[in-house]
């Protein structure tokens, strides 16, 4: 610390007179104020007397216990839930994120398609469920695609959910009715023996409401 | 150190102890007060951003969302940082009545936390926020950071543990948890957001964490430090009662970090609750913090606010305890409905970091610094400094707190438009900018006034240098002093 | 640390010397926030795992593609964040649902997969917990159509919203004489927002990236702790009409 030594050394202002360090008196804090303390520690123990939500990672605000949840499983927004299977089912590599189908392999349009808008989906939900292949007009065009069957890989609701979404999806201006997973559970229940994927011609003999 | 050693240690003079600090708070001010000038730069150019959106919009570094965290770091980083901690230790050497113990940790931690600042500060500007709030710097900028506070709280832990003075005066206990408190923090916050360290909201309870902690028992505990000193000082009058600071210093200690949390958090719903006790309990420090001070005072505010150090020390008095309700009313369910996730939150930092620690840092460090080196800053440049500081604080805290209550009215309206609540709260956004203009201009006063003794110091180095040279025989009695 | 008493004036120097105590202390208070408040969250929160959601029978959160994961990153970068939050709260607080910025509240499920969580603390601008699927609604609002808005908005905000005090990212588009054909992905500009004739407009893959991450926000699947409750039919008809507001 040798450059300290020499600059106290310096020609500079001296400083004024130090000031002391003050000291502390003795004043007590009057009992009004251990009262107010008193009241704080109440209100923070009631907080979480009171709001503790069980202390469980399943309890949220505005909701105190589980019971106190609303079920809403029937009340599912199909259009919503089919949007999230169409992209991670994989449909929409081939259909396209705006349904526009893929003339490349031969993959025909959602997107205000004949098929897709017919009044019942008895068809729709076999080809999900089986795949289709073969010779195909859609909206008067001919397409020649091959799909393969999902019946294996996605259940009843993702099906009702994913049918229902392109069928009512607001961004492609869609706009049939709505596909139930019971609707889906008698088509399998019905098909249940075919192993092969079907072709255009034997769906077009299937009344498209059963 | 002996375990006994101190008690028959005889006390240094305070001539003494304000001589083992000069370089120390020479180093530390000089780099903070550039500090505060790059780091209001920058947010006043953000702040200018907001009205002139398409300005400067060429240059990636220039964008707001990388000019206010720069800012924002170099403020509490860079000045408050090293301007606060050399108040703070002047006034730990001071109330231990003890010399300041390995200095040379001190200017080495302090060399490590500019190269921090530094790294941080423009990692920031280049893109490497981490994008958590108080924590933007990137993680090898604040583990520097880190590194240097530990090797600078270890001189002071030193210096207290040398002390002469066997029950200090409180503020060395707040400048003893702030030391400690960084540290901590800093270490724990970067061990756990680490690599895979956090998963999910962890990692915002973390952040959170961290910001409350360094709010409240870092700066905070500065602030206090400075404030606790400071005001009997300047009324010449005792600190009412040691129990009320100890009151006040454990509960802060205890529950102060806990509010992390608040309502609207995606967390689940006893953390809200616990944040929210937390915030309750904490109150009970500032509480007995604000009675202390309010005791003190009793009837002799003409005198505080009589001068101008006084009334720097009283408006960040005010706004610490100010601040410390406003945060709790804050955390109550119909208050955090409304100004929840608006300007408000902007708004109460200014006001417990720029008004509660800024300004009481400030208020002493123009005496710290002619004490510690033996000058004196020119007057005209401390007023100046010290008037456009106050109003610039004033100025920014008080219009984000309103912007945030009108923008929060207007989130709360239905049927209202989002652009609406925005538009209605800009008008108190452009009186924070002139906030923002008074604070910078006024910075220059500062960086003036330290600049201009480095040169004396300089100056009077070179002549004794040469003196020494010339006069080989002096060498000894000069070395004898300290 | 806090005791009244003064030192004995040289009493024999035999005082145990306090430090250590008061260090530990001082940690042990410090350490009472932890427990509570990161460690005893982390045991709970942070062996979380994905769920399947009733809905789709996916796993919720899915992992971003990785565009989207590198658009994250831009959104860091750029600190998005400081204006932007991504939070739903509960009804009651503000209008975040009521203004169509989330189906229902977000929940820590939410912010599993993320990394870092940028919640946000001020609502510079809207909250985006929900962008990639609030501006979906209305047919011209298809995914392409949304893609363009974002990249135009980000070019010059104020090329789609006049009022918007969103700083400009020119940075992340290139603008380039036209070679030819004009590129596909040209940005469609007109007035004083399009460039110099000859010019156009394309994104640069920091841009392309930055909306494929915005497009991947979507937290509104149902969840048990936080279910999509049907909005109350009284009072306005915001839920579908705020969606397709983009001014909100």
């Amino acid at each position: 610390m040798k450059k300290s030594r020499t600059a106290s050394q310096g020609n500079g202002p001296k400083p004024a007179s130090s000031p002391v360090t003050p000291k502390v008196g003795s004043y007590t804090a009057p009992a009004a104020f251990f009262v107010v303390l008193a009241i704080l520690a109440y209100l923070s123990q009631a907080e979480l007397g009171y709001h503790h939500g069980l202390f469980s990672a399943g309890i949220y605000e505005p909701y105190t216990d589980f019971r106190s949840i609303p079920k809403v499983g029937g009340e599912v927004n199909r259009v919503d839930a089919g949007r999230e299977v169409y992209a991670a089912a994989g449909c929409v590599a081939c259909h396209q994120p705006n349904g526009s189908g893929n003339p490349a392999n031969g993959c025909p349009p959602l997107a205000k398609s004949d098929w897709v808008l017919a009044e019942g989906p008895a068809r729709l939900i076999r080809i999900v469920l089986h795949g289709a292949q073969g010779p195909i007009t859609v909206n008067g065009k001919p397409w020649n695609g091959n799909m393969t069957p999902f019946g294996p890989v996605l259940n009843d609701d993702q099906i009702a959910n994913v049918l229902t979404f392109i069928r009512q999806s607001p961004e492609w201006g869609n706009n049939a009715g709505e596909v139930t997973p019971e609707m889906v559970k008698a088509v399998r229940e019905k098909t249940a023996s075919r192993t092969t994927q079907w072709t255009p011609a034997e769906l077009e003999k299937i009344p498209e409401t059963e | 150190m002996a375990s006994s050693d101190w008690t028959i240690k005889p006390a240094p003079s305070t001539s003494e102890v304000d001589a083992s600090l000069r370089w120390v708070v020479f180093t530390l001010t000089a780099k903070s007060a550039l500090w505060l000038v790059v780091g209001s730069f920058l947010t006043l150019l953000a702040s200018v951003k907001l009205h002139a959106p398409a300005m400067m919009s060429t240059a990636s570094w220039l964008t707001y969302g990388r000019l206010l965290p720069a800012g924002w770091s170099a403020l509490v980083y860079g000045f408050l940082g090293q301007a606060g901690v050399a108040v703070g230790l002047w006034l730990l050497a001071r109330t231990c009545v003890q010399k300041l113990q390995t200095p040379l940790l001190v200017v080495l931690g302090g060399c490590l936390w500019n190269l921090g600042v530094l790294a941080g500060v423009i990692g920031i500007l280049a893109g490497h926020s981490t994008g958590r709030e108080w924590l933007e710097m990137p993680a090898g900028a604040m583990a520097v950071l880190v590194l240097g506070a530990g090797v600078i709280g270890t001189a002071g832990w030193v210096t207290y543990s040398a002390r002469t003075e066997s029950s200090p005066y409180p503020s060395a206990w707040f400048v003893l948890l702030a030391l400690l408190a960084f540290v901590w923090f800093g270490t724990v916050a970067l061990m756990m957001l680490g690599g895979e360290g956090a998963r999910g909201v962890v990692q915002v309870l973390v952040q959170r964490w961290f910001a409350e902690g360094l709010l409240k028992l870092w700066l905070g505990a500065l602030g206090l430090a400075v404030i606790l000193h400071e005001l009997p000082t300047l009324v010449n009058r005792p600190l009412a009662s040691r129990q009320l600071a100890l009151v006040g210093f454990w509960a802060l200690v205890f529950f102060a970090p806990w509010g992390a949390t608040g309502h609207g958090d995606p967390v689940p719903r006893w953390l809200v609750s616990a944040g929210i006790a937390g915030k309750t309990l904490a109150t009970v420090g500032v509480l007995a913090i604000g009675l202390n001070l309010l005791k003190t005072l009793e009837g002799a505010w003409g005198t505080l606010f009589g001068t101008l150090r006084g009334r720097l020390i009283g408006v960040a008095a005010l706004s610490y305890v100010g601040g410390g309700m406003l945060q709790f009313l804050g955390s109550l369910r119909s208050v955090s409905s409304v100004v929840g996730l608006t300007w408000f939150h902007a708004g109460l930092e200014w006001l417990l970091v720029g008004g509660g620690v800024m300004l009481a840092v400030i208020a002493v460090l123009p005496e710290t610094f002619e004490r510690a080196t033996g000058r004196a800053l020119a007057p005209g440049l401390i007023s100046a400094h010290a008037w456009l500081t106050m109003v610039g604080v004033i100025l920014v805290a008080i219009p984000l707190l309103l912007a945030g209550v009108v923008q929060g009215s207007a989130l709360a309206k239905v049927a209202g438009t989002y652009m609406e609540s925005l538009q209605g709260s800009m008008h108190f956004v452009r009186l924070s900018s002139l906030g923002f203009t008074l604070f910078f201009i006024g910075q220059f006063a500062l960086l003036a006034g330290v600049l201009n003794v480095g040169r004396e110091m300089l100056m009077d180095f070179v002549g004794i240098a040469k003196g020494w040279a010339a006069v080989p025989g002096d060498r000894k009695g000069v070395g004898a002093r300290s | 640390m806090g005791g009244g008493s003064r030192r004995p004036e040289r009493s024999g120097g035999s005082l145990v010397n306090s430090t250590p105590l008061v260090f530990l202390g001082i940690l042990l208070g410090l350490s009472a926030s932890w427990w509570g408040m990161v460690v005893a969250p982390k045991w709970q929160l942070g062996t979380g795992s994905t769920v399947v959601a009733k809905e789709t029978g996916q796993h919720y959160p899915s992992a971003r593609p990785g565009l989207a994961q590198q658009g994250a990153q831009i959104y860091r970068s750029e600190g998005c964040n400081t204006c932007h939050s991504q939070v739903v709260r509960p009804e009651g607080f503000g209008s975040d649902l009521g203004w169509g910025w989330g189906r229902r509240r977000t929940v820590a499920q939410d912010y599993l997969r993320d990394q870092p969580v940028m919640l946000g603390t001020v609502r510079v601008g809207p909250d985006l917990s929900n962008i990639g699927s609030r501006m979906g609604a209305g047919d011209t609002n298809a995914q392409p159509a949304m893609v363009a808005y974002h990249l135009k908005h980000l070019y010059h905000p104020r090329s789609v919203m006049a009022k918007s005090v969103m700083p400009a990212y020119p940075y992340l588009f290139e603008k380039r004489p036209v070679n030819g054909a004009p590129s596909v992905d040209a940005l469609k500009l007109e007035g004083e927002f399009a460039p110099e004739a000859g010019f156009e407009v394309v994104p640069r893959p920091e841009a392309t990236a930055l909306v494929a991450y915005l497009l991947s926000l979507r937290s509104s699947i149902s969840l048990p702790e936080a279910p999509v409750v049907p909005p109350p039919t009284n009072g306005v008809a915001v839920a579908t009409n705020a969606t397709a507001n983009p001014a909100r």
